[in-house]
């Protein structure tokens, strides 16, 4: 099993190296060249001036030279200074990182537990007035835009009924609040976002899940465990899901990587104070330094997430760990 | 074969409706001029924010411009946009696929490992990322959704390649000397087109969603040019004042992608091997 | 002739639904199996067999198929009106099934020790300690003669071999010492050595436990080793049915005789029907497609003693001799 793991992270290493390489790339193409990436210099600068800058960064070595010099830099998470403030790029991400986290964790905490029921009955119950309108409605989900239902839903919660609030994290006298008023009022606050942020989601995992539910119920061993005069409630439960439940778990690990692609939209929707956000606003006002930073940090992330659903994979399924012996 | 396909499709119903769909976007698209009651960029200030009525049956935007006319010519949008980023998206994953999967070894690893790498980035941030260093227009937005929608389909094109490269028509396509490329594109090609077509239909509309997501965040299609996407930006600024501004567009984004996704999902089941058997 | 019969399976028709086709799997299909008996059931692939085995126990996916006449009666009782509770109780514990391939019959997450006291924890009343059980489990996989019990015990199916898998599933499907074991095709998945050796088996298991076996399979070189009587099956409906050495001697029906024939034995029975040794011969045509099944005698089109009237109506089933039915107007002898 540990074997399994390391092999898995050694896996890894090539991949984090080529997302380096890429970033780097990017980074090499954008207008005005690294010397004003890295220091944010208009191009209005005197030639004489940037000489020196490129010097002074190294940005006159070979090419490879200023890869390995980037990437020792970058492995100790040093992605260097934001235009817009000057601090650490670093520091920027990690003040937003848990916001981030937090929303992404809850959505996938709701996705698990409303998806899962949906698609496991609907497969259980195939063809059935459930199933059908189950299905209907992950249509529907397929194709709404998710930032569009957003604002929708603030329209119709926020504006018009005035339940809840639509944007930031907490409310302005948060500070002021008790602890019961805090925790509420951050319940508030994450409501709306959490319910975004879970939908294409919720979509995606109840389909999944009714798939995989109908592809184990088609199973011999199911027929045998009938046989055996076993209630067909425990057929389902114990029988059935627990092989269901092995790929769905897994996609859990991979569903990571996209709520934190969607992040970007509903964090700036909501003007929630994660890291989508920061990343969007680095965005509209060109902050390379920070752009790459998220870059890199996002990119990580869906690794780990990855490397996540690989081992829960490999604990659930006895057919993968004990490949080894 | 195409006629069973032909008449597998009539029967289904999922996708003929989306077909329908489709098919009256793209005339709308096409007519544009013919039925939008008026000019799309003309502006009208005196009569901004106006909800819905006789004159603007959709009501009229921040600038006074008509919303109705406005979102028609946004179908020629998200059209446009839909079938050259699928278009790019199919031509370089399909390429890479074939390539993958009928040589494999080495080459294979390589490709394989590239596609890995390309699908750690979230999608939409690599979007955001690259459209960040070019200038934000309908055209880097649709050569950047297709750059970024090949791997998924090299991935699927790959494993279908796999399956197909066993059978005996394509051992005897080598032993009768064919050319590889020929053999790829001659005979594998069409063997593994039919979850190409699904992926391409289901695609499109993804592309329409993301690009109208990029108009709204103002990073793709850029006023006065109108996309539901850059629509819906003004239905967040005024959201309390105007909600005509965010109902109308997106309910065409719902629309349109519905119709793909129906089409899509219908495809798939018309073009399921399985059901040849029949 | 007071043999008592254990289970009887009376005029049963099974139809399956694939879209929007209705297949008429099984038609008034009966057989019916004696206590201490091995019967086998003998057909090609698709003439309705494992249907039958899988309607005695009501283990046909209501999606896929339907009963739509007939009578199984075991004990007294037709089984197809049971009450779901009922039907409970017999499954696994008074009939038992086993299928033809072990390694999907097995459930791969769960290890071989927990399959089968399942089984048993379902049919009994009192809690059993797991000390207890274990030995049980050990006691019932030495039965089947399985190496090593005590580890291969705790192994996932996946790490058993076929042959080893199959055991496993004959414990499950003993445990509770039922009366009747329906054997799907047990060895057909399984190489010629091992299958030998479960035959052997179930031959065993058989004088020891008083069991009764109905074995379902498409080779008479299986049923002529262990089974005391046979019902060849074609197109969903009985053709012909004795004792074993009857079947071989003196094939009635046509279809039988040209099973017979096309078998590449060098054991036939001497004196039998249609014997050649040099010469393998198949039965020309090709099996009914059970959507669309020919008038009258479903066999008529590949028969070589084909008459008019066969077109007309489908033959009952006679007994021609003692004990010996055959479904053809033709069969005399």
């Amino acid at each position: 099993m540990l074997e399994y793991i390391v092999r898995r992270l050694l896996f890894m290493i090539p991949l984090l190296l080529g997302i380096t390489l890429i970033t780097f790339m990017v980074i090499q193409l954008s207008p005005g060249g690294p010397a004003d990436m890295l220091t944010g210099l208009s191009p209005k600068v005197g030639a004489e001036a940037k000489a020196r800058l490129r010097h002074l960064y190294g940005l006159d070595k070979p090419i490879h030279i200023q890869y390995w010099l980037w990437l020792k830099r970058v492995v100790r998470f040093d992605f260097g200074e934001s235009f817009k403030d000057g601090r650490r790029v670093i520091t920027k991400i990690l003040e937003r990182l848990p916001a981030t986290l937090l929303l992404n964790i809850l959505s996938l905490l709701l996705i698990f537990f409303i998806a899962l029921p949906i698609g496991i009955v609907s497969a259980v119950r195939q063809d059935s007035f459930f199933d059908k309108g189950m299905t209907l409605f992950v249509f529907l989900g397929f194709s709404v835009p998710t930032f569009w239902l957003a604002l929708l839903l603030m329209l119709l919660f926020g504006v018009i009924l005035g339940w809840l609030p639509i944007s930031g994290m907490h409310s302005v006298n948060f500070l002021y609040f008790s602890l019961w008023g805090k925790l509420w009022d951050l319940i508030q606050h994450l409501i709306l976002p959490m319910f975004i942020s879970a939908f294409g989601g919720l979509a995606y995992l109840s389909r999944y899940s009714r798939a995989s539910m109908l592809e184990v119920l088609r199973q011999d061993y199911i027929r045998t465990s009938r046989a055996k005069g076993l209630p067909e409630k425990k057929v389902i439960y114990r029988h059935a899901l627990r092989n269901a439940l092995i790929p769905i778990v897994t996609l859990l690990g991979l569903s990571l990587p996209g709520l934190i692609g969607g992040g970007f939209i509903f964090e700036t929707i909501f003007a929630w104070p994660g890291m989508g956000r920061l990343g969007y606003q680095a965005i509209m006002s060109r902050d390379y330094p920070v752009i790459m930073g998220v870059g890199i940090i996002a990119a990580f992330l869906t690794l780990l997430g990855n490397l996540i659903a690989d081992i829960t994979y490999a604990f659930v399924d006895p057919r993968i760990s004990y490949r080894q012996k | 074969m195409w006629k069973i396909f032909w008449r597998r499709f009539k029967r289904n119903r999922l996708a003929l409706f989306g077909a329908v769909i489709i098919l009256t976007l793209a005339v709308t698209a096409i007519i544009a001029p013919l039925i939008a009651p008026f000019d799309p960029n003309q502006q009208d200030i005196l009569h901004r924010l106006e909800p819905p009525s006789a004159k603007h049956f959709l009501g009229t935007d921040d600038l006074g411009r008509d919303l109705l006319s406005r979102i028609i010519y946004g179908t020629r949008v998200s059209l446009l946009v839909g079938f050259v980023a699928v278009g790019i998206a199919i031509m370089i994953g399909t390429l890479l696929g074939l390539f993958s999967g009928y040589f494999g070894g080495r080459l294979d690893a390589l490709i394989m490992r590239l596609v890995d790498i390309m699908l750690c980035f979230p999608t939409f941030f690599l979007i955001l990322m690259v459209i960040a260093f070019l200038e934000p227009n309908i055209w880097n937005v649709m050569v950047v959704i297709g750059l970024t929608g090949w791997p998924g389909l090299t991935r699927l094109v790959r494993g279908e390649c796999l399956s197909v490269r066993e059978r005996e028509f394509i051992q005897a396509a080598k032993a009768l000397g064919l050319s590889n490329l020929r053999i790829m594109l001659v005979h594998l090609l069409p063997n593994v087109m039919a979850p190409i077509l699904v992926a391409a239909t289901l695609g499109i509309g993804g592309a329409i969603l993301t690009e109208s997501a990029l108009s709204f965040l103002g990073l793709g299609v850029q006023p006065p040019t109108a996309s539901w996407g850059n629509i819906l930006t003004a239905g967040k600024d005024y959201i309390t004042m105007a909600w005509w501004l965010s109902l109308y567009p997106g309910l065409a984004i719902l629309i349109t992608v519905l119709a793909y996704n129906l089409l899509g999902e219908g495809l798939r089941d018309v073009l399921d091997p399985r059901m040849m058997a029949e | 002739m007071a043999m008592k019969k254990l289970l009887e399976v009376r005029n049963l028709s099974v139809d399956y639904y694939k879209g929007e086709k209705v297949i008429h799997a099984l038609r008034d299909a009966s057989i019916s199996l004696e206590k201490n008996e091995v019967l086998g059931l003998v057909g090609e692939s698709g003439c309705g067999k494992s249907t039958l085995a899988l309607s005695i126990l009501k283990l046909i996916p209501e999606r896929e198929g339907r009963i739509t006449s007939g009578e199984i009666i075991f004990r007294g009782e037709n089984l197809l009106e049971l009450p779901y509770e009922r039907l409970l109780q017999i499954r696994g514990d008074r009939i038992s099934i086993i299928f033809q391939d072990p390694f999907t019959s097995l459930n791969p997450v769960f290890r071989v020790a927990n399959q089968v006291a399942e089984s048993i924890s379902i049919h009994e009343e009192e809690n059993i300690s797991s000390h207890q059980m274990e030995k049980v489990i050990i006691k019932l996989l030495e039965m089947v003669k399985m190496p090593r019990p005590e580890e291969t015990m705790w192994s996932y199916p996946h790490q058993l071999s076929g042959g080893m898998q199959q055991r496993v599933m004959i414990a499950i499907a003993l445990s509770c010492n039922p009366e009747i074991l329906v054997a799907d095709e047990p060895t057909t998945a399984l190489d010629v050595t091992i299958q030998k050796e479960i035959l052997g088996l179930l031959t065993e298991l058989r004088e020891k436990l008083g069991l009764s076996i109905l074995l379902i399979t498409h080779d008479f070189g299986i049923v002529a080793q262990i089974c005391q009587k046979i019902s060849v099956m074609y197109a969903g409906i009985i053709v012909e049915e004795a004792a074993t050495s009857e079947i071989f001697q003196n094939p009635l029906h046509p279809y039988t005789q040209g099973l017979l024939q096309s078998l590449p034995s060098r054991n036939e029975p001497p004196g039998s029907k249609g014997h050649e040794k040099r010469r393998l011969k198949a039965i020309s045509g090709q099996v009914p497609d059970p959507a669309n099944l020919p008038s009258g005698c479903k066999f008529h089109p590949r028969c070589p003693i084909v008459i008019q009237e066969c077109k007309a109506k489908e033959p009952e089933l006679r007994e021609i001799v003692g004990d010996h039915w055959a479904r053809c107007i033709r069969a005399d002898l």
